[in-house]
């Protein structure tokens, strides 16, 4: 019987759910600023409530749970829903989605926000079901809203739909397990998804390997389905199920899908790492990125647009810390929310506040020389646990990097390059799925797991060691060379493993090109570079393409404390030719191997003109002695300005003294 | 004064600029018409290093305004090689209106041996002060004393004490000048 109203309701899902819409009296609210206590009837997906002591219960729909008390329909057009329900609500572009295959070296920007420099998933061969298998472990559901997927159709019959899980923010339970939560949805799971990770059940079974025409309308059909199992202990006399839930989400929370940490040899280690002022402060993110009942989070920069019509001014970096006025100077919204100090910003041209976001100085790790690596939570699926995890993984993303945006104001960001093998058509490179390019890959490039510069690094030969350390030191341990020949070492074994990799890349792209839809070219992607074959196909044509460039996103975490934020040590900050601010460079990652990446400076990122940034930096170097000549000029003005009034009035005390001295007289 | 008159009044300036170089240009043309048949009055007696500095001064004023006001007037802030070009002006003419003031004082005050008239002499200390106020502005700021309100009216008075002061300045260059034909 149960098995029966699972499959019913796993067949109609969500469409059967929209036509039972809850009418806005029967949404509750308490008013209170106590927590609710949510021990709660569970429902199944078809909107019945059973209990989960019985035999064969279904696994409960969070969706349907929840909406028994609250406007779970309006709610699922909130920001982090909504890409396919709401497509005009983009807003400023953000971290994307990277589809990853190391087989391949593959690395594609995603987005269903038709953010430029994105692709959306289905032009890459990623249909909904797929999508929602490979990232789903940092989405908070949204199987129709968000990856605008048909769940009455096709293999969501089966999979059950995917809704929003209110738990994955809202639960306070530290037994919420986003690992659980993954894997369950990476096995296609999707109706079993809340329950496991709540951790009130456990499933017997899985969807992955049962076919897309399975009939569930036969018990034999039922039958495959996972069975789900609840866990005694957690449920209460009356069969209810006790839902830890707060109102504001904790940090960890937003971690789940929102941690940045720095890779790499550059990074420090994390002990060393502070965490974001504000929230050391006791702030949360919550804090500032909030919402109403219709989950719009408020993202904090400048001129956006929230779709209740509320102005969200107040809730960016100016708008708390500083007062907003009109053109005539009259305030029109006061800073200071939640105790935000007011920067004086004493000393600092008011110039550099308009052509420069707060971000620029305040947020990010502090500029170097080179930008450092970081890896995220949707990038690189932090926070599942995972030993092979490091640095190299695929997506490459540089941070912090300096450049100016579309509105001419210089902004730090996170940047990352595309790289994935294409073909290029009327000024287009179309992305090939990485599993269609394995196929050639696997021969050509010999890829047994990870295509990247050093799947196959070359090993110094006897003649290398002749010819760096000479021929009598071959047996020397390298920790005994200078640094001048292990550096002729490494450049010699990168040339040679780049050779290397070159000419398995002809083959490759031969491979490919034979199979090339009609006036194609075969193309493969690193590091903002394109490969092709030149005219004879037996060697390389490197050059670029618009599709090849970065995809860069705002960054504004973790914030610096004041003293530590860019130009809180004076002017020479930015304006020296030692500044990383201005000098720092970035250099393209990619899975290539490359002697002679693309390098490019904070300078031209900034789109500063070289000779006046000079002339500036040269400027300051004398400035403290201009300040010591101009205190002694104004001085000498002031003081014969001074005098020169003075005897000014001495002649006006002299006349009126005279005329005095004639009115007594007569 | 309302502060909604002040600011009124201060973004006027772009108007302000084009009102007062021609009002400027006007009075110096008339003045040269009507006097041309004029006797003149001898130069002051000044040293020529005071000479020389008054050169300098006049050399930066024109670039200061040259850099300031076609740029206001065209994209209405400064930036770029202009603001370049309009700080080291700025640094030389304090520095030139210094040597400028021990030169030139003496011969500039009431009852000296130059006997300047009376234009001559209130437009002289009119640079003066006008320049005092000017580059005084410019060298409080590039110390951490005032916020971002604070250097905002500090960049305020700069642009209307610059104005002046380029004024007063061709006035005094004309007077000058016309004193010496």
């Amino acid at each position: 019987m149960m098995s029966r109203a699972l499959a019913i309701g796993v067949a109609v899902a969500l469409a059967g759910t929209a036509g039972m819409a809850q009418e806005p009296e029967s949404f509750k609210r308490t008013d209170s600023r106590r927590p609710y206590a949510h021990h709660l009837e569970l429902i199944d997906s078809e909107g019945r409530k059973f209990d989960p002591r019985a035999e064969g219960a279904p696994p409960f729909s969070i969706y349907q749970t929840c909406r028994t008390c609250h406007d779970v329909a309006k709610i699922e057009h909130g920001w982090h829903f909504n890409a396919a329900a709401d497509p005009g609500d983009a807003g400023r572009p953000g971290e994307p989605w990277i589809w990853t295959d190391e087989r391949t070296g593959t690395s594609i920007p995603l987005s269903f926000r038709g953010w430029p420099g994105t692709r959306r998933p289905e032009e890459v061969g990623l249909d909904p079901l797929r999508f929602l298998q490979i990232f789903g472990r940092q989405l908070t559901g949204g199987a129709r809203t968000y990856a605008g997927a048909d769940v009455e159709s096709g293999r969501f019959r089966i999979t059950g739909d995917l809704p929003i899980d209110c738990m994955i923010c809202h639960s306070a339970s530290r037994s919420w397990s986003h690992e659980k939560w993954a894997k369950t949805v990476a096995e296609q799971d999707f109706a079993w998804a809340a329950a496991i990770a709540m951790g009130v059940a456990k499933v017997e079974g899985s969807v992955r390997g049962l076919p897309d025409d399975l009939d569930l309308t036969t018990d034999e059909g039922r039958a495959q389905l996972p069975k789900t199992t609840y866990d005694p202990a957690k449920i209460d006399l009356d069969g209810h199920v006790f839902f830890d839930v707060v109102r504001r989400p904790t940090n960890e929370a937003c971690y789940t899908c929102h941690t940045v940490h720095g890779v790499g040899e550059d990074a420090d280690p994390r002990w060393i790492r502070d965490v974001d002022v504000h929230l050391r402060a006791g702030m949360s993110c919550v804090d500032c990125h909030r919402h109403g009942l219709e989950h719009h989070t408020v993202r904090g920069y400048e001129g956006e647009q929230h779709p209740t019509g509320i102005a969200v001014d107040s809730l960016t970096c100016r708008g708390c810390h500083l007062d907003q006025t009109d053109g005539h100077g009259a305030v029109v919204s006061r800073g200071g929310r939640l105790g935000a100090p007011m920067p004086l910003h004493a000393g600092l041209p008011p110039v550099h506040l308009d052509t420069m976001s707060c971000t620029s100085c305040h947020s990010g790790p502090l500029p170097s020389a080179r930008a450092g690596q970081v890896q995220t939570s949707m990038a690189h699926g932090l926070g599942l646990p995972d030993q092979l995890r490091g640095p190299e993984d695929l997506p490459g993303i540089a941070e912090p990097v300096l450049r100016r945006n579309a509105a001419g104001v210089i902004e730090p960001v996170r940047m990352t390059w595309p790289s994935f093998w294409g073909y290029e058509k009327d000024d287009r490179i179309t992305p090939i799925p990485p599993d269609v390019a394995f196929r050639n890959v696997r021969r050509s490039m010999r890829v047994r797991e990870r295509l990247r510069p050093d799947a196959h690094a070359e090993k110094p030969t006897a003649e290398d060691f002749a010819a760096v350390v000479g021929a009598g030191r071959a047996e020397e341990p390298e920790a005994e060379w200078t640094p001048e020949e292990r550096e002729t070492m490494r450049r010699r074994l990168a040339e040679r493993t780049e050779q290397g990799f070159h000419g398995r890349l002809v083959t490759a792209l031969g491979a490919f090109q034979k199979g090339a839809p009609e006036g194609a070219v075969a193309v493969a992607v690193s590091a903002g570079k394109v490969y092709r074959l030149d005219g004879s196909g037996e060697a390389l044509a490197i050059g670029t393409h618009p599709d090849a460039e970065p995809y860069v996103w705002p960054l504004a975490h973790d914030v610096r404390p004041a003293r530590m934020s860019t130009g809180a040590n004076g002017c020479p900050d930015c304006h020296s030719p030692q500044s990383p601010f201005v000098h720092g460079t970035v250099t393209a990652l990619g899975p290539a191997p490359d002697t002679t990446p693309r390098t490019t400076s904070m300078l031209e990122l900034m789109d500063l003109d070289p000779t006046l940034t000079a002339a500036w930096e040269q400027s300051f170097r004398g400035r403290d002695a201009f300040k010591v000549v101009g205190v002694i000029a104004a001085a000498i003005l002031t003081l014969v300005v001074l005098l020169q009034l003075f005897v000014g009035l001495d002649a006006v005390v002299r006349v009126l003294g005279r005329r005095r001295g004639k009115e007594e007289a007569s | 004064m309302s502060a909604g008159l002040i600011d009124e009044v201060l973004s006027a300036y772009p108007t302000a600029i084009v009102v007062g170089l021609g009002a400027t240009a006007l009075v110096i043309g008339v003045h040269a018409f009507a006097a041309r048949s004029a006797a003149r009055q001898p130069a002051p007696q000044v040293r020529p290093l005071g000479r020389l500095a008054w050169l300098g001064t006049v050399a930066c004023v024109l670039v200061l305004g040259g850099t300031a006001f076609a740029t206001i007037l065209s994209y209405g802030v400064m930036h770029g090689y202009p603001l370049l070009f309009h700080v080291a002006a700025g640094g030389a003419v304090s520095f030139a209106l210094a040597v400028v003031a021990l030169t030139w004082a003496r011969a500039m005050r009431r009852g000296s041996s130059s006997r300047p008239d009376t234009l001559t002499r209130i437009s002289f200390w009119s640079v003066l002060t006008l320049g005092l106020i000017a580059s005084t502005t410019m060298l409080a700021s590039t110390f951490p004393l005032f916020g971002t309100a604070g250097m905002e009216h500090l960049l305020d008075v700069h642009r209307w004490s610059g104005l002046g002061l380029f004024i007063t300045t061709a006035l005094l260059a004309y007077l000058l000048r016309a004193g010496r034909r």
